[in-house]
């Protein structure tokens, strides 16, 4: 038990390979783009609209067809959809880019510590915003005014995956923005596990022969 | 016995029902038990339809959802608007509102906009609802229709209407007020420099009133080349000229193009000057106006026409129009005769521009006259003589390539892409296709009936496309359901793409009888989906400068006058409520503020007489009095939403 906890602790004072740092390189750079591109995609369709209509959600506003949108939810008493008013969009774009600058920063230093803990960070964060949006369409799908022309039960609209809702069938997925990061979030763990062979390879080799030295 | 005889016709009548109720039973049952055909054959033979109906329904049958190929900008005749159709499917996509107020459009019906237009559309200090509609003419470039305006011309009252094609809307109304009736316009320049409207009846020209007696002398002829004036999207009367031509009556047109560029084709009949007055004893006009057997092609170089106009003393200004007076016009070689078959209709330049096509409804023949031989008679002056007025006279025989029988009453020709024409031959009911080069008649086929115009695809252009051709009837007689004794005219589709001409589809018009068309292919317009921006107001194509703006708006009273600055979203007003004293003058800015195609907004009041149509992003401004007192409901009148009953408001008019 004791030498477990030592090798563990060992392994995450250990120097990361260079496959590894290449590969942290890589995922700074899938982070990079998600500044700009959509994160998420809430696609509405219901007979009338022949082309649907399409929220895109990105790190910083809601575009698309926003107006519309707000013009139908009007009907049901949910409050308008305005991107200024939410706090996220402000520092979302903030934390995307300290990602980047902190795996940067590992790639450079290439130390295990420091990159468990930023990607501890990234995950925390990718969480915190899923759960942040998953309140908001909570709230928006409940805080329905009792004035509104058509009253419905209130409702939450799916995160992932579809709702209806009269005749609109509400399809929300992660766009390309997101399906980058979750790539980066993902190779933490991809690194996590080929350090962990390359340390077990090193312990059981004796110290001195060639191949431990560098396994690329 | 008369008992007996009442009782016995009684019986009869009941076993009679009882009978034909049996009968109509047992059809009933037959039809029920067998089942109705789902494979082509067998619905087309219950449906009593041929190999060759079936063909024309494949060719023409649109699937909800496709769009048609060809645009058909035709004009509505008496209706004073204009019809445009889908081809080959014949569906009427719209009618442009364009001489004759239209509701559904909030065409003069309220809108400050349009009471601006009508009062420009006014002649003779008169009012004018109604408009007969001719020749509408696609704008071009290069001679090929460019698919940005549209100009149509109302015979009735010699007016040209410019109907802008970014939202299908009448933007002008130009009125000829030396003109008693026009007819060859409109027609366009290859360019578009210029919109020709030629007179048709002659009226006194110089003087505002002179009696028949002095018809020669008073009387006369005009065809006005309105300067047209692209950036703005508008005719430019200061820059428009018209020249004095003799008292014919003129008809059908045509500009040149290529080789023949610069210049302009007139028709004329009545040049034997007759002045009618059966109750007299004299000839009616239809015999006094027929008697000679030439009448007269009138050649003209607007090109050169436009320099002199642009010179100092060569023009007369009569209400306000200049004018080149005859013979400043003669002296300048700006107009020159030559004789054609007598009451010609139609004057059509080839589509390489080398021909001019005459044909008249008196004369089996088409005269095909050269360019080139014009041209060269013009150039050396080599004249048969002149007219009364001094107009040089070409002489026919050396200007014309050649004349070719067609049949019966031939009026108006069209081009396809093969180097054939297409001429309607009125009094056969047929259209006649026929080769250019050399002359030959090729084929023969049956419209119903009475063909005016036809129009084929570009027909008129610089490159034809053939493909398609419509046949403008007249009559119909008996191609439709019965529905009484006024008939729609009927416009027939007729297949020129292939070896034979084949009939496709027959399309009833009901609201007037249309003339002349033009066919433009689809994707050269470019229409808007929803105007460009918020608060865009139509007449000056940008956002206008008063407008209500979502947010602000309000109610304010400025002494008598009460402006409402009101916008319109599903599903309401706002305000909703406008309260205003008997005798205030209420002006309503409205705006609808949707970005959704085809989220319009109607604003009715009821008993004001007022209906806009606000489409999105659209502003408007209606002015009235509030000059009844009372409450006057008002409500979208354009079924926009699931809560449109609710979109609504009043107006309270407090009594003084």
């Amino acid at each position: 038990m004791q030498g477990w906890i030592g090798r563990v602790t060992a392994f995450f004072q250990g120097q990361l390979s260079p496959l590894s740092r290449v590969l942290i390189v890589a995922a700074t750079l899938s982070i990079l783009p998600g500044i700009v591109l959509p994160t998420w995609r809430i696609t509405l369709h219901a007979p009338q609209y022949p082309q649907g209509l399409t929220l895109v959600i990105y790190p910083n506003t809601v575009s698309g067809d926003l107006s519309e949108v707000n013009l139908l939810n009007h009907y049901i008493g949910m409050q308008e959809i305005v991107p200024d008013e939410f706090p996220e969009f402000r520092f979302i774009p903030f934390f995307i880019l300290r990602f980047f600058g902190f795996a940067l920063l590992t790639a450079l230093i290439g130390r295990m510590p420091i990159a468990a803990l930023g990607w501890m960070d990234f995950v925390l964060f990718g969480t915190v915003m899923l759960y942040t949006f998953r309140h908001w369409l909570y709230e928006y799908g409940h805080n329905l005014s009792p004035d509104a022309p058509l009253q419905i039960q209130p409702f939450t609209p799916a995160l992932l995956g579809t709702t209806q809702v009269g005749q609109f069938t509400v399809t929300s997925m992660p766009a390309l923005g997101a399906i980058l990061m979750a790539v980066a979030g993902l190779i933490g763990p991809a690194i996590a596990i080929y350090e962990w062979r390359r340390y077990t390879r090193a312990l059981r080799e004796p110290p001195g022969t060639s191949s431990s030295a560098d396994p690329v | 016995m008369m008992n007996f005889m009442a009782n016995f016709k009684r019986n009869v009548a009941i076993a009679g029902a009882v009978l034909l109720a049996g009968l109509g039973l047992s059809i009933v049952a037959q039809s029920c038990a067998r089942p109705r055909g789902t494979d082509i054959g067998s619905i087309a033979r219950e449906r009593g339809l041929t190999d060759q109906d079936i063909v024309a329904a494949v060719k023409t049958y649109q699937p909800t959802g496709k769009y048609d190929e060809y645009l058909m900008f035709a004009s509505g005749g008496h209706s004073g608007q204009v019809l445009v159709i889908g081809i080959p499917s014949m569906r009427l996509l719209k009618v442009i509102a364009a001489f004759t107020p239209e509701p559904w459009q909030g065409y003069a019906t309220g809108a400050d906009e349009h009471k601006r237009l009508m009062q420009q559309a006014r002649m003779a200090g008169h009012d004018i609802t109604w408009g007969d509609n001719h020749h509408p003419a696609l704008s071009e470039t290069d001679g090929e229709y460019d698919g940005q305006f549209l100009f149509i011309n109302d015979k009735a009252n010699p007016r040209i209407a410019v109907i802008d094609l970014r939202d299908f809307e009448t933007k002008q109304i130009v009125t000829s007020p030396i003109m008693g009736t026009n007819h060859g316009g409109a027609f366009v320049t290859p360019n578009t420099e210029y919109v020709i409207e030629p007179s048709q009846y002659s009226v006194p020209l110089w003087k505002d009133y002179a009696d028949l007696d002095s018809y020669e002398e008073d009387y006369r002829g005009v065809v006005t080349f309105w300067k047209f004036d692209r950036q703005r999207g508008r005719i430019d009367p200061a820059q428009s000229f018209a020249i004095e031509l003799p008292p014919y009556w003129h008809d059908l047109s045509d500009a040149g193009k290529g080789p023949s560029f610069g210049w302009a084709f007139l028709n004329s009949f009545n040049t034997e000057m007759a002045t009618g007055g059966i109750e007299a004893g004299n000839p009616p006009f239809e015999a006094g106006a027929s008697r000679n057997d030439m009448d007269y092609l009138h050649i003209i170089n607007w090109q050169r026409a436009a320099e002199v106009a642009a010179q100092p003393g060569k023009t007369r200004t009569v209400k306000g129009q200049r004018v080149i007076p005859m013979d400043v016009a003669i002296a300048e070689g700006l107009v020159y005769l030559v004789p054609e078959p007598k009451s010609p209709h139609g004057a059509d330049v080839t589509p390489d521009g080398s021909r001019i096509v005459v044909s008249g409804k008196l004369d089996p023949h088409v005269t095909v006259y050269s360019w080139n031989k014009i041209k060269q008679a013009i150039d050396q002056k080599q004249f048969a003589g002149t007219d009364k007025y001094g107009i040089p006279i070409l002489d026919f025989a050396s200007v014309i390539d050649g004349q070719l029988e067609l049949g019966l009453g031939p009026l108006h020709t069209q081009f396809d892409d093969k180097g054939f024409a297409y001429t309607s031959l009125f009094l056969e009911t047929k259209v006649a296709k026929w080769r250019l080069q050399p002359l030959e008649l090729v084929e023969k086929i049956d419209v119903h009936y009475n063909v005016g115009h036809i129009a084929a695809a570009e027909g008129d252009t610089r490159s034809p496309d053939g493909k398609y051709l419509v046949s403008l009837n007249k009559w119909s007689i008996d191609r439709f359901n019965n529905v009484g004794p006024l008939l729609p005219q009927n416009f027939q589709l007729i297949d020129i793409g292939g070896e034979r001409m084949q009939l496709l589809y027959d399309m009833p018009i009901g609201i007037g009888e249309p003339h002349y068309a033009q066919i433009i292919k689809a994707d050269k317009l470019k229409p808007f989906e929803v105007y460009p921006e918020i608060g865009w107001d139509p007449g000056a194509m940008a956002v206008g400068r008063d407008v209500a703006v979502a947010g602000r708006e309000r109610i304010e009273r400025r002494g008598n006058e009460v402006h409402v600055y009101m916008t319109a979203i599903r599903s309401h007003f706002n305000p909703e409520r406008i309260k205003v004293r008997q005798g205030d003058r209420v002006v309503i800015h409205i705006t609808n503020i949707e970005r959704a195609r085809d989220a319009t907004h109607g604003f009715g009041i009821a008993q004001y007489n007022i209906n806009l149509s606000l489409e999105p992003g659209e502003s408007q401004t209606v002015s009235f009095v509030a000059d009844k007192a009372g409450v006057f409901p008002f409500y979208c009148t354009e079924f926009c939403s699931a809560l449109h009953l609710e979109m609504t408001g009043y107006l309270l008019v407090e009594p003084r």
